[in-house]
């Protein structure tokens, strides 16, 4: 338990940054295929070669080609996958397996700070997966302008921290490994399916239809859509961005309160 | 004593197992997973639904 200490919060959060520093430096082999060609052979055999398939003049959302309207998708779903991959395993890695987080609240450290120093780290492995795949889908000429290629980029990092909490919770309250398995399978890849990164989510049942507007990844597919390819709805972009906020606020807050309970135990 | 580290020695040569063992032991093992093997029935049928709805208009 951290006393009341007069070091501002931020700088004992701070001191973990060695810590994920080293564990970026000794494991970023491990992701480097999926993070950043991955993305690469999406762009590449959905938009380019499935896209050749799509007849053009089709309703895309406004978008002129079909690489063009997968694209932004393709990039939100990335940012949904990096920040879901590094808070379900290292998450439980780090409570049950190597058990890193009872090292560092062992410290002055306290849970808070565990979990924000951990959301940084998330952060920074979304910034950086989502900015090589903005810079590769770059020379594809599908964005429409510079500033709102700029302006998507944070709300990837958003997009990202939005799922982190909520899965940070999720594997904090979990015993056992399987249960990521089937989140992945029953929330992560029907969210990437169908949550308007391939097709336009008005091609689902009216009632599906609403479901995935529910969705986090529609709220920021549909933002980072926007942004890209210049067509801003402003009111509709305010209620993404509420959206998005909210539950990266809601998340963290989870995050603490299922980390606290669990390192009681 | 030689007899016995005979017979022990001929268990581990040649363990009288059929592999059904195994299967039982696999069996025991995941049963607790059944979750995990039904939805991974379900992971196809997600990507053809959402071809599907793709290519619905």
């Amino acid at each position: 338990m951290a006393l009341t200490s007069p070091i501002p919060r931020w700088e004992m959060v701070a001191r973990l940054r060695p810590y994920w520093t080293a564990v970026y430096l000794r494991t970023w082999k491990g992701s480097v295929v999926t993070s950043f060609v991955m993305p690469l052979l999406y762009v590449l055999a959905m938009g380019v070669l499935l896209g050749g398939f799509v007849r053009g003049g089709t309703d895309l959302d406004g978008a002129p080609t079909y690489l063009a309207f997968v694209a932004p998708g393709l990039v939100a779903a990335q940012a949904m996958q990096t920040a879901t991959g590094e808070t379900t395993w290292p998450v439980m890695g780090n409570i049950k397996w190597h058990r890193s987080y009872f090292a560092q609240v062992a410290s002055p450290l306290d849970v808070v700070d565990v979990v924000a120093a951990h959301l940084a780290f998330v952060v920074f492995r979304v910034a950086s997966t989502s900015a090589v795949f903005l810079l590769v889908m770059a020379p594809f000429g599908v964005f429409s302008s510079a500033v709102g290629v700029l302006l998507a980029w944070p709300v990837l990092v958003l997009v990202g921290l939005s799922f982190a909490g909520v899965f940070f919770a999720y594997s904090a309250t979990i015993r056992s490994e399987s249960g990521f398995a089937v989140i992945y399978r029953l929330l992560v890849i029907p969210l990437f399916l169908f949550s308007g990164a391939f097709f336009p989510i008005s091609n689902l049942s009216p009632v599906l239809e609403w479901v995935a507007r529910l969705t986090p990844l529609w709220h920021g597919v549909d933002l980072t859509r926007m942004l890209v390819l210049g067509q801003v709805q402003p009111g509709l972009a305010l209620v993404h961005l509420t959206y998005l906020l909210v539950l990266s606020g809601v998340g963290w807050w989870l995050a603490v309160w299922r980390l606290n309970v669990r390192m009681e135990v | 004593m030689s007899l016995v580290t005979a017979a022990a020695a001929r268990a581990v040569a040649a363990p009288r197992t059929t592999g059904w063992e195994i299967v039982r032991r696999n069996f025991t093992v995941y049963k607790s997973s059944w979750l995990v093997f039904l939805t991974g029935f379900l992971e196809p049928l997600l990507y053809l639904f959402s071809i599907a709805s793709a290519s619905a208009r």
